[in-house]
């Protein structure tokens, strides 16, 4: 069971509580990560990665155990750490000040 | 009793605005969609619940929302706009190709008589139609392939696709206006598309007379009559008595014809309502009055309406789609304002009132008038 936390206006998108608990088949990547929350919750297609290009928005980073991810490979496995559910999978939307 | 809703669109969420025939007495709506742009808000004419929003953010781009209630609820439908086919490019702000690319959506427009066919005009300039509600979405290929294209170029804002105009007596007919491309003309649904954009001139391209590169502002027609068009040119009042084949400046009196606005009464075809706007550099209204001007004779005369609008200290814009009108008697006139302020009038601008303030940035304004 991987765990993951989504920025609030996606929560409030997908009507979700604070932690999104997705079942991942096989290898759990960025990839299979999104493809399982976007089949859960289709209101978040096209929203955390471009329908086509399936490449990251650009105002969107991936967190886990303190380290960003936002440059991994999409198929890169996700630390064990993930995976194992102990530490979530965290969505975070850049913060700008003004 | 009849009614009207007013759907507005902002910067930052949207309202809707109700009341009953009498139009005095206004109830604003908690706002939807918080912390998204809604670029806009509109209704269907076939079906006065159905209504579908453009939301947009930065950070998670676009979304389309629709509602079967006139607004109580709304969900989430589909956002999967993509460019097929041969890409081709337009002219960048430094003069060198840019390859078009999905970036959001400026104007819905829904069809007259299916409340499941809506169209949307994108940013970069393509046209899109949904034929199931806004789930699934498809290109009017034609409009990029047009050989001008490659020569079409952003304005200040964005290469937008900002209007879209259905000609009520012509099924196989449609106007689109692209920033800052002009106007274009379909005849055979979206299929193929035409420029048209004669008589129009623009000072601040290299050819005054070109076939393409004018910044049409707003495009607006009377139902009863879709072969004469109004525009709001970046700079000129125009309009059109042959379905846009050429056009003539009817700015006449105004104390500015910058502007971005305009709409048509909607039981006098030749009553249009413009809100001037000092200049390019200086979007806010001549000597800081907030004035509309009406025009009875389809231009070239012009009265300033002022009764119950702030005649000074205004340095407010009014958006190209922040005005509209009800189909009342009398007409209802309507108009949003980047400081936050909803007016209407509800004798065809004779008089005016404060619906709505200290909203965000209104981006657009769209009226509905109930059974």
């Amino acid at each position: 069971m991987i765990r993951l936390i989504l920025p609030a206006q996606l929560r409030a998108l997908a009507r979700v509580g604070s932690e999104v608990e997705l079942c991942i088949q096989g290898q759990a990547t960025q990839r299979s990560v999104l493809d399982a929350l976007e089949a859960q919750h289709p209101a978040l297609r096209g929203l955390l990665r471009d329908h086509v290009s399936q490449r990251r928005r650009p105002l969107l980073r991936f967190f886990a155990c303190q380290e960003d991810l936002s440059q991994e490979p999409l198929d890169a496995p996700l630390p064990q750490a993930v995976t194992s559910g102990a530490e979530p999978l965290i969505v975070v939307a850049a913060i700008a000040g003004g | 009793m009849s009614g009207v809703r007013v759907l507005v669109g902002t910067q930052k969420c949207a309202f809707v605005l109700t009341s009953d025939g009498k139009r005095q007495r206004w109830e604003l709506s908690s706002p939807h969609f918080v912390g998204w742009e809604i670029d806009h808000l509109t209704g269907s004419i076939a079906d006065p619940n159905r209504l579908y929003a453009s939301q947009y953010n930065s950070w998670f781009g676009q979304l389309i929302q629709r509602s079967n209630d006139g607004g109580e609820t709304w969900e989430p439908v589909g956002n999967r706009f993509v460019l097929e086919g041969d890409i081709g490019n337009y002219e960048g702000y430094d003069g060198t190709p840019q390859p078009w690319e999905f970036k959001r959506i400026w104007h819905l427009e829904p069809s007259l008589t299916d409340p499941d066919t809506i169209y949307a005009g994108a940013e970069d300039a393509a046209l899109f139609r949904s034929t199931d509600g806004g789930q699934n979405w498809e290109e009017f290929r034609g409009l990029r392939a047009h050989h001008s294209a490659r020569r079409w170029q952003p304005g200040r804002t964005a290469m937008c696709l900002h209007t879209i105009l259905l000609d009520p007596t012509n099924a196989r007919r449609f106007f689109i206006a692209v920033m800052a491309a002009g106007v274009f003309r379909t005849d055979d649904a979206g299929e193929t598309w035409c420029p048209i954009n004669r008589g129009l001139k623009s000072q601040y391209i290299a050819d005054p007379n070109a076939e393409v590169g004018h910044c049409v502002h707003s495009i607006k027609m009377h139902r009863t009559r879709p072969q004469v068009l109004f525009m709001q040119k970046h700079w000129d009042v125009m309009r059109s008595d042959n379905a846009g084949e050429s056009w003539q400046e009817v700015s006449g009196n105004l104390p500015s014809d910058f502007g971005f606005a305009i709409d048509v009464h909607a039981h006098e075809p030749e009553t249009i309502y413009v809100v001037p706007i000092k200049s390019e550099s200086e979007h806010f209204p001549p000597e800081a009055k907030l004035r509309v001007y009406r025009s009875r004779t389809g231009g070239y005369e012009w009265e300033p309406l002022t009764k119950g609008l702030p005649q000074n200290d205004c340095y407010a814009n009014v958006l190209r789609g922040a005005m509209g009108v009800d189909s009342l008697d009398p007409c209802g006139i309507y108009f949003g304002t980047t400081g936050g302020e909803v007016y209407a009038s509800a004798d065809g601008g004779d008089t005016w009132m404060l619906i709505a303030q200290r909203l965000p940035r209104i981006l657009s304004v769209e009226v509905q008038t109930l059974p």
